[in-house]
């Protein structure tokens, strides 16, 4: 009895160390009878086989591959009734690398062919057998015979090529855009590819794949115990954990095989707008960044995270035409650089555009993809490819039309520069032999497909930080980009499809040819200051900025030309004690602090353009000046109230049109015939009534708007809130903007305005010492 | 009134100043400064004054210990200084080894390696590589200060060559060596180091002659920064700094990464999270040799015999078969500063590999790091009768180098040592850890995650005392960590 309980607690060890080495346990091959293939001789059924233990027919309907059921990467596609298990779920160096012959040969052997590197089976000829000794007498595959796994990054790969010595193209054929996307934990610097400025490049392909983060660490299924975590639309929020998972035997019979942060056909480019802080802590790290929360509601992390793409990828494919292997053209992206830098692969920045995402307008990476083709315009159907073929060729060769009117070098050759249609005669020329192989309307229609790039993240430390890549005229986020050097003559405008997710942009034909995109964003409420002006702001700031210095220049000169001939007129001159200390000081420090304001708000308003201290820098020493600015200015408010002073600002009610009259009359035409000043400045009231209610404008309308305007960009990133009840940043940001050209403008008038006193330096050196020499008047 | 109340213009730019000053320091201490940046400064190589002794010293001087008491004339601290140093005494100070009662002197002179084995009674060609002269087969006086050799430590000339005993070779000019001294370079440190176990390259793996003048590709400091042995060997008073696993037992004198280097210097967290556990060498050196051979196993027992193998870098009739490798993927084990060390006159087991200098410390013991080693592995001649390993007399009088007979060479051996000698006698295997510490490879070839953590990655975690690969169930600083084995593993 105690044998008995020994070996079944023996029993139970094993079991518990089985699990530790992950090991399948041994299978047996059925075929589609339910029959032991080693006796059958068929091929093998995965239902019968699998669905032993595993609920195949959930599988089927919970998978991300399904309608997949293909073999290879060739595109000879064998729709079979079900999974194909073993491509994902084989050790695949048994097996890997003879996938167009394993392609060929599932056409009538299915998912045998699958196991051809396997000693299990064996092909003689045409035909295929089952290899009897690799069986167990009641049918079960011998252990070392086949290795059943979760998928390992080899298994991936078979199909998503990714890693540098992989690389080829994609299995989706209707993509037909060779992925550079690069899965691979090797270093640049050390990768075999000739990369432009290689020894830069101390970083790995990605910073996933070098972590040893496997394929399916991220791309797991969706009901994995481990994995599996409620999202926040349902989860209480009360909750951090919920730890009522479902039981490892449950999911082992029910494994899920819809994978997570897969492009989902709906929602590709927008699945994965947060899959990246399902594990990572985006709060470390970014303390570097200036608005940091704001830097978050507008990029992905892959925005940043993804800086470039090293390997050039397909950027055309022209399906017009047909070169002499039948096939469409295709170019790579290629960089224009010198040709020193052409010898070597020049890497890619993606383009950022702004889409549409589950938490908002945010900028992704993507790469484009443009495609020209004929399709018949009467029944909207794409020309086949035979179709073609037999337009551009017969027997075997290029029409003599087509080398007619291609031909342009005259050597009865089409050379690759040659082949593509650029006048309307060509278009014409195909459209004709279109029609003679039953084309309707033959049109040539235009395809710009944007593809989100993921892979290929660089970590932090290895990102370049530099503000102006996005924060200037020649922003990444706002410049045009060419999509083509050369379009089929009126690609642009025939037959352009909207780009899915994508808020905003148009397709241009640029005279030469080129084909352009420019993305739209300020329809969008993204404000990216320095990179997104706005026009008519910047017109008429600059206009107000032109008006106020050439009118003061005008008025200069004919003062200094008039000055001479019309001498002042004696009048007694009195020095009056007119700025106290205090005030002295707070008009210096306030002075001070517009011109760092001036001028640092010039440089974050251009940055790109113009270079003194750094944007950043400038945008940190203007947040300072703010603070100096504001402080200041309550301080000077509590003097001004406190002392009285205030009423200095207050012109005298009833005389005030008379005395703003008598005193623009004095500066249009007074001034130059050497008038007295129609007001006469006391330590009571040293202000006229024009300048009483132009400062009252400064003190009650433009200071304060534009502090306002100032906090509210401030907050804008923790307390976005606020900002949003004023219209959000791209209407405050235009109204800061627009304050600070009038502000400049003032300062010109007001600088200008100081050399009006008795003589041109008196205002000045009074706000200086203090006094002032004044004229009285017999009134007074 | 009036004057008290004016305000002098030149207040307003001292005003200015005074707020440009405060915005200024307020911008200043905003950002704070790279790190990396701020630890890259402790890297300055120091200026060295150097003295011109060309028109000091005239000669001729007759023999080495005629420039030797030339240069004490002016250095008479040097002589002092010198007599209590290693590279003089080939003795360190009494030191606790694993296994002995009492603290002993442990050094050159009286351990066994496996390589030329012993010096002992060999010291014709050992003691060439003595900081002194005329250090003999008789009995040699240590206290004699004129003996040391001053000018294989200093000399620039460039000339300056020892040969048997200790004594400059022929030829030498010893005046132009004299007038040329100046502090020690690559080229006087490695006339010995970079030739240890008899030959360039022989004993150490990540020292040979490449490194007299390095690229960055052989050692990032030597070759990038243009650092010299004595940048990281710093010296004082002749006590120069260092030690290595053959001679010396316990951590006291060793020199740090970081003595120079933050530990989190790394800008990734989960790099600098193996700091506690791994050695800097351990990713920084991923390979030893760089480009010079060295030699990795030696084995005695053929020695002697007329093999036709003529490559003098696989056999040599006096001294057996090597095999020699370059590019060389160190060997991983746990080490705490600390390590054992055979005796002349321990007991070992000849059908075991004998570790003469195995390092301590295992998973279980918080100071110890995973540790990057070359091992050197040897086949070496033992009695059969008394179980010791000997120290035969090679290349002294009657050794085994002049008459190939190992009777006779132990036998003489044995009496210098004072050794029993059976005569009966065998060879067993022996292995030696050299730690690595030199041929620090650029940061951009330093290993990256998966030369560990892959399959077949080159970590052996079960030997090293894991479960599996602490990337899936945590490193053993964890508190709930469940994945060490419970067995010994570190012998």
């Amino acid at each position: 009895m105690s044998n008995v309980m020994k070996s079944i607690g023996l029993l139970f060890i094993m079991m518990f160390f089985g699990t530790v080495v992950q090991a399948h346990p041994p299978v047996v091959l059925r075929d589609s009878n339910g029959k032991l293939v080693k006796n059958s001789a068929l091929s093998v059924s995965t239902s019968e086989t699998c669905g032993e233990c595993h609920d195949t027919t959930y599988i089927a309907t919970h998978n991300t591959h399904a309608g997949l059921n293909q073999v290879g990467n060739t595109g000879a596609v064998k729709q079979q009734s079900e999974s194909d298990c073993f491509v994902c779920h084989l050790n695949v160096s048994s097996w890997s690398g003879d996938s167009e012959q394993t392609a060929n040969s599932a056409t009538e052997n299915g998912i045998m062919a699958t196991l051809v590197k396997t000693d299990l089976v064996k092909k003689q000829g045409n035909s295929w057998h089952w290899n009897s000794s690799a069986f167990l007498q009641d049918g079960t595959v011998k252990k070392e015979m086949m290795e059943i796994l979760s998928p390992g990054d080899e298994n991936c790969l078979q199909c998503h090529k990714m890693s540098p010595d992989q690389l080829s193209e994609m299995v989706n054929p209707e993509l037909s855009h060779p992925n550079t996307d690069v899965f691979s934990g090797e270093k640049l610097n050390r990768s075999a590819y000739n990369i432009a400025n290689k020894s830069d490049h101390n970083h790995s392909w990605d910073v996933h794949a070098e972590k040893l983060v496997k394929c399916v660490d991220c791309h797991y299924s969706d009901n994995h115990p481990a994995y599996y975590q409620e999202t926040d639309l349902t989860r209480p929020a009360h909750l951090k954990f919920d730890s009522r998972k479902l039981s490892f035997g449950e999911y082992l019979a029910h494994p899920s095989h819809k994978l997570a942060n897969a492009p989902d056909e709906d929602a590709l480019q927008a699945s994965c707008s947060e899959c990246c802080v399902s594990c990572h802590n985006k709060g470390v790290g970014h303390d570097f960044l200036e608005a940091k929360e704001q830097h978050f509601r507008s990029l992905t992390c892959e925005s940043c995270h993804i800086s470039e793409t090293y390997l050039s990828a397909v950027s055309t494919i022209d399906y017009t035409v047909l070169d002499l292997t039948k096939q469409p053209l295709v170019n790579r992206a290629k960089k224009e650089g010198t040709e020193e830098e052409n010898r070597v692969l020049v890497g890619h920045q993606p383009l950022l555009l702004l889409t549409n995402t589950t938490k908002g307008e945010k900028f992704k990476p993507y790469r484009m993809g443009t495609s020209w083709f004929w399709s018949d315009s009467v029944t909207g159907k794409r020309v086949s490819s035979s179709q073609l073929e037999d337009a551009y060729f017969s027997n075997g060769s290029y029409k003599r039309e087509i080398i007619a009117a291609f031909d342009t070098n005259q050597n009865q050759l089409l050379e690759r520069d040659e082949l593509w249609i650029d006048s309307n005669e060509k278009k014409a020329l195909i459209a004709k032999l279109l029609v003679e192989q039953g084309v309707g309307t033959p049109v040539i229609q235009t395809e710009v497909q944007p593809i989100g790039i993921h892979h290929g993240v660089i970590g932090q430390k290895d990102i370049v930080k530099d503000c102006t890549e996005c924060h200037s005229q020649d922003s990444r986020l706002t410049g045009s980009f060419i999509l083509a050097d050369f379009a089929p003559i009126g690609a642009a405008t025939t037959g352009m499809q909207p780009m899915k997710h994508i808020v905003g942009g148009t397709v241009n034909q640029e005279r030469n040819g080129a084909l352009s995109f420019s993305p739209q964003i300020e329809h969008s409420e993204k404000y990216i200051f320095s990179a997104v002006r706005n026009f008519w702001v910047d017109s008429i700031g600059f206009l107000a900025f032109l008006g106020v210095l050439f009118g003061v220049s005008i008025h200069g000169g004919l003062r200094m030309k008039t000055h001479r001939s019309h001498m002042h007129p004696t009048v007694k001159m009195e020095k009056v004690y007119l700025y106290k200390k205090y005030e002295r000081i707070w008009h210096w420090v306030q002075a001070l602090s517009i011109l760092l304001f001036i001028l640092t708000g010039l440089e974050i308003h251009f940055a790109g353009q113009m270079h003194v201290l750094g944007i950043k820098t400038a945008l940190d020493l203007h947040n300072v000046t703010a603070l100096v600015f504001i402080i200041n200015g309550i301080l000077g408010l509590f003097f001004f109230l406190s002392t009285g002073g205030i009423k200095q600002y207050f012109p005298p009610f009833k005389t005030l049109i008379p005395d703003i009259i008598s005193q623009a009359r004095y500066y249009g035409f007074g001034i130059f015939k050497g008038e007295p000043h129609p007001t006469n400045k006391t330590a009571e009231r040293r202000l006229n009534s024009l300048q009483q209610v132009t400062y009252l404008g400064l003190m009650f309308g433009l200071i304060p708007l534009q502090t306002l305007s100032g906090i509210l960009l401030f907050t804008a990133d923790r307390w976005p809130q606020f900002i949003a009840y004023f219209g959000g940043i791209n209407v405050v940001g235009p109204v800061h903007t627009l304050l600070a050209w009038l502000f400049v403008s003032f300062l010109v008038m007001h600088i200008y305005l100081t050399t009006t006193g008795h003589t041109i330096t008196a205002n000045m050196k009074a706000m200086v010492n203090g006094w002032e020499d004044v004229e009285t008047s017999e009134k007074n | 009134m009036k004057n008290l109340s004016k305000f002098s213009p030149a207040a307003v730019p001292l005003l200015a100043l005074g707020i440009i000053l405060f915005v200024g320091t307020i911008v200043f201490f905003w950002s704070s400064p790279d790190s990396a940046t701020a630890a890259a400064k402790s890297y300055s190589v120091p200026n060295r004054i150097i003295t011109d002794h060309t028109n000091m010293i005239h000669g001729p001087f007759e023999d080495g210990p005629a420039v030797t008491r030339k240069c004490l004339e002016c250095h008479p601290e040097a002589g002092e200084e010198m007599m209590s140093s290693v590279h003089w005494e080939w003795l360190g100070k009494p030191v606790k080894v694993h296994g002995v009662e009492e603290p002993v002197r442990i050094g050159k002179k009286n351990l066994i390696n496996n390589y030329c084995i012993s010096t002992t009674n060999n010291e014709k060609k050992c003691t060439a590589c003595h900081a002194g002269y005329g250090w003999t087969e008789e009995e040699y006086d240590f206290s004699v200060q004129e003996n040391v050799d001053c000018l294989v430590c200093h000399d620039h000339s460039g000339q300056y060559v020892k040969a048997d005993y200790g004594y400059p070779a022929k030829g030498v000019d010893l005046e132009a060596a004299a007038k040329s001294v100046t502090f020690p370079d690559r080229n006087n440190c490695g006339s010995c180091h970079f030739n240890g176990g008899g030959g360039n390259g022989v004993k150490h793996g990540d020292l040979d002659s490449s490194m007299i003048y390095p690229t960055a590709r052989i050692d990032v400091h030597m070759g990038k920064y243009n650092f010299i042995c004595i940048d990281c060997h710093q010296t004082e008073n002749h006590q120069i700094k260092g030690r290595a696993m053959g001679v010396s037992v316990e951590r006291s004198n060793g020199i740090d990464c970081q003595d120079c280097h933050k530990n989190d210097l790394h800008r990734d967290e989960r790099i600098d999270a193996h700091t506690d556990t791994v050695a800097c060498q351990t990713c920084h050196i991923p390979e030893f040799a760089v480009d010079d051979p060295t030699k990795m196993t030696w084995d005695w027992s053929t020695a002697g015999q007329d093999l036709d193998i003529k490559d003098k870098h696989k056999y040599l009739k006096i001294k057996g078969t090597f095999k020699y490798e370059t590019r060389v993927k160190p060997e991983y084990e746990w080490y705490n500063g600390t390590n054992k060390r055979y005796l002349l006159g321990d007991k070992m087991s000849p059908e075991k590999v004998t570790q003469l200098n195995p390092p301590m410390g295992d998973i279980k013991d918080k100071s110890a790091k995973i540790t990057p080693f070359k091992i050197h592995r040897g086949k070496q001649v033992y009695d059969k009768k008394y179980k010791t390993f000997m120290a035969p007399t090679t290349a002294g009088k009657g050794g085994f180098w002049l008459e190939f007979n190992w009777d006779q060479a132990l036998r003489i051996g044995a009496e210098k040592t004072g050794m029993p000698y059976s005569g009966e006698y065998d060879f067993a295997r022996t292995e030696m850890h050299m730690r690595l510490s030199h041929m620090v490879a650029e940061k951009e070839k330093a290993l990256t995650c998966q030369d560990c953590h892959e399959e077949n990655g080159r970590m052996d975690w079960n030997r090293l005392g894991y479960e599996n690969d602490p990337i899936h169930r945590g490193s053993r600083l964890n508190e709930n960590y469940s994945n060490i084995h419970t067995g010994a593993t570190n012998e």
